[in-house]
């Protein structure tokens, strides 16, 4: 009952990403679809992914998207003339993508129509993992780092360009920018430059 | 659960007669381990009600009280010093505020990364500490790049 409560709204909300007519509100539906995944990693048993799942997902991602979006120029109506000019290329996309579900959906577990067998009974329990389980933040820990060592470090070269790569993109040939000098703010002498000037004001100068 | 089909009798019978004695002491313990799981996540629960109560209300109190549809459009359109209204409020985006964002985005996975990292030190050893150094060595290569070129400088 919650898988069905949680995922769809997760698939209106994508629908509705395609739909909106405001850009902005077609990136705002993802942040719902993101918050549905979450509670559906909840359901998995994957409480890490699904606490930081909100914090990227939401976060980094939407907040990006949304940066993107506020950078358009669009008049609304301009968008409503031509819906249907990418039907066939999107179309054709779209029923790949659709065709690649089918690898996913396994009929043995996920049935595909309603069937009449009872699909409750097939649970299959490990019985080990009830003495003692790890947690989603344990398992990823001990192999992330160790075994699969190599796509972590070239998920840091991915990062490292994408830094990098944005700054270049958006970088304008800086004008000046008020710096300080350390060495020049570290070598002023307080003595030299505040004791003297503090003479009596009544006195002479 | 799964049934045998029964090849050895004496041990089929065993078990139906072991899974019906305990099958609800087991299903009672099955349920409160999952009720002492899942009540960790009862404070998260609560927030989930009450923070979007409290953004909410605020939120929605003022629209009973606002100019609706019978509001003559005169006095809902933009001030321009008297004459006519022309053109459009909105100023470009500045280009300037899109690196914010994505340099926070860069230093977020490397701290997602290191929550799991933290968990098992005694069985990553040695390896999984320097793997993970050398994955923040490598982006503070990016951030020294940052710092030198001035992303983040204001004018």
């Amino acid at each position: 009952m919650i898988l069905s409560v949680l995922s769809s709204p997760a698939l209106a909300s994508g629908l509705m990403v395609v739909r909106a007519k405001n850009p902005v509100h077609s990136v705002l539906f993802p942040i719902l679809v993101f918050c549905d995944t979450s509670g559906l990693l909840i359901l998995l048993g994957l409480e890490f992914s699904a606490m930081i799942s909100p914090v990227v997902h939401i976060g980094a991602i939407a907040i990006s998207f949304l940066f993107v979006v506020m950078m358009f120029n669009i008049q609304i109506a301009e968008i409503l003339e031509e819906v249907l000019r990418y039907l066939p290329v999107s179309g054709i996309i779209g029923l790949i993508f659709l065709w690649e579900m089918f690898f996913i959906l396994d009929n043995e577990t996920i049935p595909l129509l309603p069937t009449h067998r009872n699909t409750t009974s097939l649970r299959y329990t490990v019985y080990a993992g009830k003495v003692r389980s790890w947690t989603n933040l344990e398992t990823l820990g001990n192999l992330l780092y160790t075994y699969y060592s190599v796509w972590f470090l070239v998920s840091s070269l991915i990062l490292l360009v994408a830094m990098i790569g944005a700054i270049v993109l958006t970088m304008h040939r800086t004008t000046k920018v008020k710096r300080q000098d350390v060495f020049r703010r570290n070598a002023l002498d307080s003595r030299r430059n505040i004791m003297n000037r503090t003479i009596s004001p009544f006195g002479h100068s | 659960m799964k049934s045998f089909n029964g090849s050895n009798p004496h041990l089929s019978i065993f078990f139906s007669v072991c899974r019906s004695a305990s099958k609800e002491r087991r299903e009672e313990s099955e349920r409160t381990k999952w009720a002492l799981v899942m009540s960790e996540f009862a404070p998260i629960c609560i927030y989930l009600v009450i923070s979007p109560l409290v953004s909410l209300i605020p939120l929605g109190v003022p629209f009973p009280f606002a100019s609706n549809s019978s509001t003559y459009p005169e006095k809902l359109s933009a001030y321009e010093c008297g004459s006519d209204p022309s053109g459009d409020a909105r100023s470009r985006f500045d280009i300037r505020f899109y690196p914010v964002p994505i340099l926070f985005i860069i230093p977020d996975p490397e701290v997602t990364f290191s929550f799991p990292w933290a968990v098992p030190p005694n069985k990553i050893d040695l390896f999984g500490s320097w793997s993970m150094m050398a994955f923040l060595l490598i982006l503070t290569i990016g951030s020294l790049y940052e710092w030198k070129r001035g992303a983040l400088d204001r004018e």
